[in-house]
């Protein structure tokens, strides 16, 4: 769980240093629309992206953790389909929002994923916990 | 880009993008509603509490699809499909969270009598 974050961050942090070099490269470009990412965001975004990652190995280990108890009352078919769609939940929040502000103001973006982040804990994770009640 | 500015879908466009997740979106609902009767319909019966919170988890699935079809009807087709994906998901998260409460403390949604 923990590498994938610091991946993330890595990998924002390695992208602000290339836009720094490419920004003492062309001074002249360095005041760019609000479409332009600064640094804050695009490592806002990785550590956001990480959050989001946690959210779903919590999905996952909180939605299997419940199947055994959950198959009492659901039909199997109908708590896989809830299961994985859940699991998907994160990603999709993520990928959706994404689209979705590209254009407009940029703190709508961090205001819907975080948002997200709170809508879409896994409350199984956190009731159940990993090892069962 | 242009993504708010472009021309609505056309009517068979839309159809063809919200009915199969309608479908979904009306699985998650019976979903619920069986599980709602099931749990009313048993030795303890329901409580108001519990009424109110398996109602809500029956309610939920329609909730979310007509937010999701507000927001993305007069979008391109991916993002309408997207925002209808995302939609379902939450749905399944919600219905995740009311199944993962009545395991925890499920003893409080009932005893309303049967």
């Amino acid at each position: 769980m923990r590498p994938a974050k610091t991946e993330k961050v890595a990998k924002a942090e390695t992208a602000e240093t290339a836009e720094t070099h490419w920004a003492l490269a062309a001074p002249e470009e360095q005041s760019r629309g609000p479409a332009g990412t600064g640094n804050v965001a695009l490592v806002a975004l990785g550590v956001l992206g990480g959050v989001y990652a946690l959210l779903t190995v919590g999905w996952i280990i909180g939605g299997l953790r419940l199947q055994a108890y959950a198959l009492f009352f659901v039909a199997p078919v109908a708590f896989q389909v809830s299961l994985w769609l859940g699991v998907l939940a994160p990603a999709a929040w993520f990928g959706t929002v994404m689209l979705l502000t590209r254009t407009g103001r940029g703190w709508a973006r961090f205001l819907l994923l975080a948002a997200g982040a709170v809508l879409l804990l896994p409350w199984p994770f956190v009731m159940i916990g990993a090892v069962g009640a | 880009m242009s993504v708010e500015k472009s021309p609505p879908l056309r009517m068979p466009a839309l159809f063809a993008i919200a009915l199969p997740f309608a479908l979904l979106y009306a699985y998650a609902f019976w979903n619920a509603l069986s599980f709602l009767i099931e749990q009313a319909s048993g030795g303890f019966g329901l409580n108001g509490y519990g009424w109110f919170v398996l109602l809500l988890a029956v309610a939920f699935p329609i909730i979310v699809f007509v937010i999701a079809f507000s927001i993305g009807w007069r979008r391109k087709a991916l993002p309408f499909a997207l925002i209808l994906f995302t939609g379902l998901c939450v749905a399944c998260v919600f219905w995740l969270n009311v199944l993962a409460y009545t395991q925890v403390d499920g003893a409080s949604l009932l005893g309303g009598g049967a």
